[in-house]
């Protein structure tokens, strides 16, 4: 039972990682140039921090 | 507008490897400047030969999508577009212009037209990146790169070039200033030392050139996916750049895309923010952006469509004319695909099995049971991250077949 279960699962567990796997390999293949312009594309510094609070327990606004 | 060459008379062009004019013919090399001097300013005359107004003359209409065939008398007006009629210089064929092309090729003698009066100065781009890339330097990226995939049908490895156009495509370049305060809450740790907490962050910045495509024909994801452009590498705009390609006009004024450039800074923007939160699962509870459009610009940008046919459809690969940068998801070898994904599952299994068997070796049953739900949770986390890769891979096959984007290449002068 043990045996046949361990089978069933591992095979889940192996083909799904596979299937990952080839996944990520087709991407790198055939999908060439999916991206976009990034902030830093349009900035060299996209942000100023005037405030930063961390842990807070309610809004300030 | 024509630009001729003082030697011989033929057509000049923009010479992308030279960043010169270039005569068609005997190869002379040309600076701006010199251009000055002797080009012929010979409109593309109207049928009765305007040549005072440079306008054309005649304004006819044609079905949309029918290329060259005239119907003064189409059906319904819905049906019709507008185009403007011009005389070829070089050859007197009739040109058919549609409403935002403004420069073109003749259908007839492949004659460099630039369409001088269609840009007006209401619509006079104000920069231009000029072509860096030229066609066989695109080919060749093109070709170089689909022999190295691994999944790529063979019949597209192999492909025989339908058309080639390269086309500025038109863009306003936004200045955006953003402030936003946020309210957010994240996930720290996991398992039972998990938490979730509470930030608050209030910042400001500048984008500056955020490009947001003019051009309604051409889809908003095919033109995003072939960014970034260099806007160190812009030029004042002067139509000679334009000479030897096809481009576009805006149909889409900078006030109707007004929204798209905001959200995009937004969304840039907090995703900016976020970085700054050391947490998981990062949420936005409360906000308050307020991000203002400062300047907008209007530009021109290289870039190369290539399609080719696969399997009765169209395919269309984009190359960015300044940089190189190529764009498009390509149909798989569904064999190789299958084959790999049994190989490596059958490898995967053998390990799959073995860490199966031990997990399950307790004892008690509740222990059997975690382990059960353990390797099943494993298996579908596996799943949750390959079914988004190939959705991803999908979708961008989609756009590379899309009948907006080839469209977009077929309906000009010179087509095949």
């Amino acid at each position: 039972m043990i045996l046949f279960l361990a089978i069933i699962f591992g095979c889940f567990i192996g083909f799904a990682v596979g299937f990952a796997v080839t996944a990520f390999l087709l991407s790198r293949s055939n999908d060439i140039g999916n991206s976009k312009g990034t902030a830093e594309d349009f900035s060299d510094t996209p942000i100023r921090m005037l405030d930063a609070r961390n842990k807070i327990s309610k809004s300030p606004f | 507008m024509i630009y001729d060459c003082s030697g011989c008379g033929a057509a000049l062009t923009f010479d992308p490897d030279s960043g010169k004019m270039k005569c068609s013919s005997c190869g002379k090399l040309y600076e701006s400047y010199e251009l000055e001097h002797f080009n012929r300013e010979e409109e593309a005359s109207a049928l009765s030969g305007n040549r005072e107004t440079g306008m054309p003359d005649r304004k006819i209409s044609y079905p949309q999508g029918r290329g060259g065939s005239v119907r003064e008398n189409a059906e319904s007006f819905d049906e019709q577009m507008e185009c403007y009629v011009y005389i070829c210089t070089a050859c007197g064929a009739e040109i058919y212009v549609n409403d935002v092309e403004v420069s073109t090729f003749c259908a007839y003698c492949g004659q460099p037209n630039v369409i001088f009066d269609r840009a007006g100065s209401a619509r006079r781009p104000q920069y231009v990146i000029p072509f860096s890339v030229s066609q066989d330097q695109a080919v060749s990226l093109i070709r170089k790169r689909l022999s190295k995939g691994f999944f790529i049908p063979k019949e597209i490895r192999d492909f025989e070039i339908e058309r080639v156009r390269g086309i500025y495509i038109p863009f306003w370049l936004y200045d955006i200033h953003c402030y936003d305060r946020e309210y957010l809450k994240g996930v720290v740790g996991s398992g039972k030392y998990k938490r979730t907490y509470h930030y608050y962050r209030e910042a400001e910045g500048d984008f500056r050139r955020i490009t947001v495509d003019a051009s309604i024909r051409l889809a908003d994801e095919s033109s995003q996916r072939l960014e970034p452009y260099d806007v160190s590498g812009l030029k004042e705009f002067r139509m000679e750049y334009l000479s030897g390609f096809y481009a576009d006009n805006c149909d889409a004024m900078a006030s109707l895309l007004n929204d798209d450039a905001l959200y995009r800074a937004k969304r840039m923007f907090e995703a900016e923010i976020a970085k700054t939160v050391k947490a998981q699962d990062i949420q936005i509870i409360k906000q308050d952006p307020k991000h203002e459009i400062q300047k907008t610009e209007y530009a021109m940008f290289p870039a190369w469509f290539l399609t080719f046919r696969y399997q009765e459809l169209p395919y269309t690969v984009l190359v960015n004319g300044q940089t190189g940068k190529l764009v498009a998801g390509l149909p798989y070898d569904k064999k190789k695909m299958h084959a790999c994904t049994g190989i490596l599952g059958s490898l995967f299994s053998v390990g799959g099995i073995a860490f199966s068997y031990a997990m399950m070796q307790s004892e008690g049953g509740w222990e059997l049971v975690k382990a059960i739900i353990a390797l099943f949770v494993l298996g579908a986390f596996a799943l949750t991250i390959g079914l988004p890769i190939m959705d991803g891979v999908k979708t961008s096959t989609e756009l590379t077949s899309l009948a907006q984007t080839n469209n977009y290449v077929k309906d000009r002068q010179g087509g095949d």
